[in-house]
């Protein structure tokens, strides 16, 4: 297992990156969505 | 943490709910006046208010509940008073220390002869991550932060989500095509060189993306974008900006010097500057330096870092390709690299790129507004934009004077005069390229102002630009909190390898192209 790897584990809240990438995605469209919604 | 109760979250979050109310009651409005930061009251006494309502009603839970019993506690209750101490030192970052540098940075200018805030980068990005490794190696983490600062890579990667709706295709419809060829040649040019020079001194491949994008695009900010991309930690990171950072100041005190010397003019040193030089502040600075009476030099500098700085989503992508290719490779018993490959492209990049195609075809953009150029424009007609009686009769002598000798800037006076206003971003140009039609300089200062009186960003661009600072500045706290002096003595000497020498083989090179390929248009 690389450096990378090991690290991955104590950097991360989550049991995969892609998990995480998911989570990040899901969080930023809402905020980007209630933006839209509200004051466009 | 786990099967403990803990009265953390409580005291963090009842802390941030108390600082939303002090500031809310006004006790600290002075202290927010001299430091520039009174409009931010009410965004951050909202965050600190909401954030802390959150993490104290946690808190609460956490203090009769043992953290632990329910299933998705490991990712909503342990993170939580972790999370409201970074929020408060992004408050301390943002809306104090960022501030204060600035004030230190005008104050000691006269003093030192420059400003040492900007020329060495003492912005909130900077900050971030040494508030953090000062915690980390002063303060301590314990335990019940742990989670909370392992929430950091997660909001970091919100923040280039976000970063993506900060561009559009139609900013580059506007640059020159000779800066697009020119940069992106440099920018590809190094970041490549950057991979291969990596690879030849077998440096870890997070640090290597990391010091390519930061060294190829435009200094910290690209670094941080790739950081995520290229799986890098916080040690990666402390390094290369470190790096680039000191690349950039020493560029910054050769560059205006050796321009002069050769007798570069103005466009060439501009290109010069917006292409060798790393960070955006810097390459401000050093054209102001070399020039600093007419604001040429830096019109042509801030062309070049635009462009430069608008191929960061193809440097991202790029990266991202290279780092899962590199991951794929490693794992050799899988033999479909295709597949690996889109197994191990972090999938945010997607996120990242989808926000740019919606910032592009005007999803954010409310109606009546228009990005023109570099600056947003809202023609909708309005009294607030009018030029007064006086204003427009001196315009409407300079038209009946027959100075004007173009007849699209003509008509566009004209038309100004008759709308009291600029009312499209075409003619928009002409009042602007009026300017070159006098020498009065009251009516130059007119004609930009009836420029900017049309310029205005739209507030759903502020409040994603608000987001993603916040995201940023959370995530590069949390960032430096993972980079303890022992990991900072066990890397280091071959970012500085590479940086030196890619740093100075970028501004040798670009050096030759601007003095011997450029010649007066851009």
């Amino acid at each position: 297992m690389s450096e990378a790897k090991k690290d991955d584990r104590l950097l991360s809240v989550f049991a995969s990156e892609r998990r995480e990438d998911t989570i990040a995605m899901i969080i930023a469209f809402i905020l980007a969505a209630i933006v839209v919604v509200f004051f466009k | 943490m786990n099967n403990q109760k803990s009265i953390a979250g409580l005291l963090i979050g009842g802390g941030l709910v108390l600082y939303a109310i002090i500031l809310k009651i006004g006790y600290l409005n002075d202290v927010l006046k001299y430091l520039g930061q009174a409009k931010t009251i009410d965004v951050h006494s909202g965050v600190a208010l909401w954030v802390g309502m959150l993490v104290l009603l946690i808190g609460i839970l956490n203090f009769i509940v043992p953290v632990g019993k329910f299933k998705h506690d490991s990712i909503v209750r342990a993170p939580a008073p972790g999370i409201g101490i970074i929020i408060l030192l992004c408050i301390l970052n943002r809306y104090y220390l960022e501030p204060i540098f600035k004030i230190w940075g005008k104050a000691l200018q006269p003093a030192l002869g420059f400003d040492f805030a900007t020329i060495f980068g003492f912005n909130y990005i900077l900050l971030g991550i040494l508030i953090g490794i000062l915690w980390v190696n002063i303060i301590k983490i314990p335990a019940w932060m742990l989670p909370g600062v392992k929430t950091g890579r997660l909001i970091l990667k919100m923040g280039i989500i976000t970063l993506g709706a900060m561009y559009s295709i139609t900013e580059l419809r506007y640059m020159g095509s000779l800066s697009i060829t020119m940069v992106f040649a440099f920018v590809m040019g190094t970041v490549f060189f950057v991979l291969w020079f990596g690879k030849i001194f077998k440096t870890e491949k997070p640090l290597t993306g990391v010091l390519a994008s930061g060294l190829g695009v435009c200094g910290v900010s690209a670094a941080v974008a790739v950081a995520p991309v290229v799986k890098a930690r916080g040690i990666d990171m402390a390094y290369s900006i470190g790096m680039l950072l000191l690349v950039g100041v020493v560029g910054l005190f050769v560059f205006p010097p050796v321009g002069k010397a050769v007798g570069m003019n103005e466009i060439q040193f501009g290109a010069w500057a917006g292409t060798g030089l790393l960070n955006s502040a810097q390459v401000a600075a050093a054209a102001l330096v070399f020039d600093p009476h007419t604001i040429e030099t830096l019109k042509v500098a801030e062309i070049f870092n635009i462009t430069r700085v608008l191929i960061l989503p193809l440097i991202v992508i790029v990266l991202a390709l290279w780092f899962a290719k590199g991951e794929a490779a490693e794992n050799v018993e899988k033999l479909n690299v295709g597949k690996i490959l889109i197994d191990k492209f972090p999938i945010f990049v997607i996120g990242f790129i989808f926000m740019f195609t919606l910032m592009s075809v005007g999803f954010f953009t409310p109606k009546g507004f228009e990005l023109h150029g570099k600056n947003w424009y809202n023609v909708t007609p309005s009294e607030k934009k009018q030029l007064k009686k006086e204003e427009l009769a001196k315009i409407k002598d300079f038209v009946d004077s027959g100075a004007v000798t173009s007849p699209m800037v003509k008509e566009a006076l004209e038309k100004l005069l008759v709308d009291k206003q600029i009312t499209s971003t075409t003619q928009a140009d002409y009042v602007l390229k009026a300017q070159d039609f006098t020498k009065d300089k009251e009516l130059k200062k007119l004609f930009k102002d009836a420029d900017k009186k049309v310029h205005g960003k739209p507030i759903t661009i502020e409040i994603m630009r608000e987001y993603m600072l916040w995201f940023f500045a959370y995530g590069l706290i949390a960032l430096g909190m993972q980079i303890t002096w022992q990991t900072m003595k066990q890397a280091g000497g071959k970012a500085a390898v590479i940086g030196a020498i890619t740093g100075f083989l970028k501004a040798f090179l670009a050096f030759w192209v601007c003095l011997y390929l450029l010649k007066e248009t851009i």
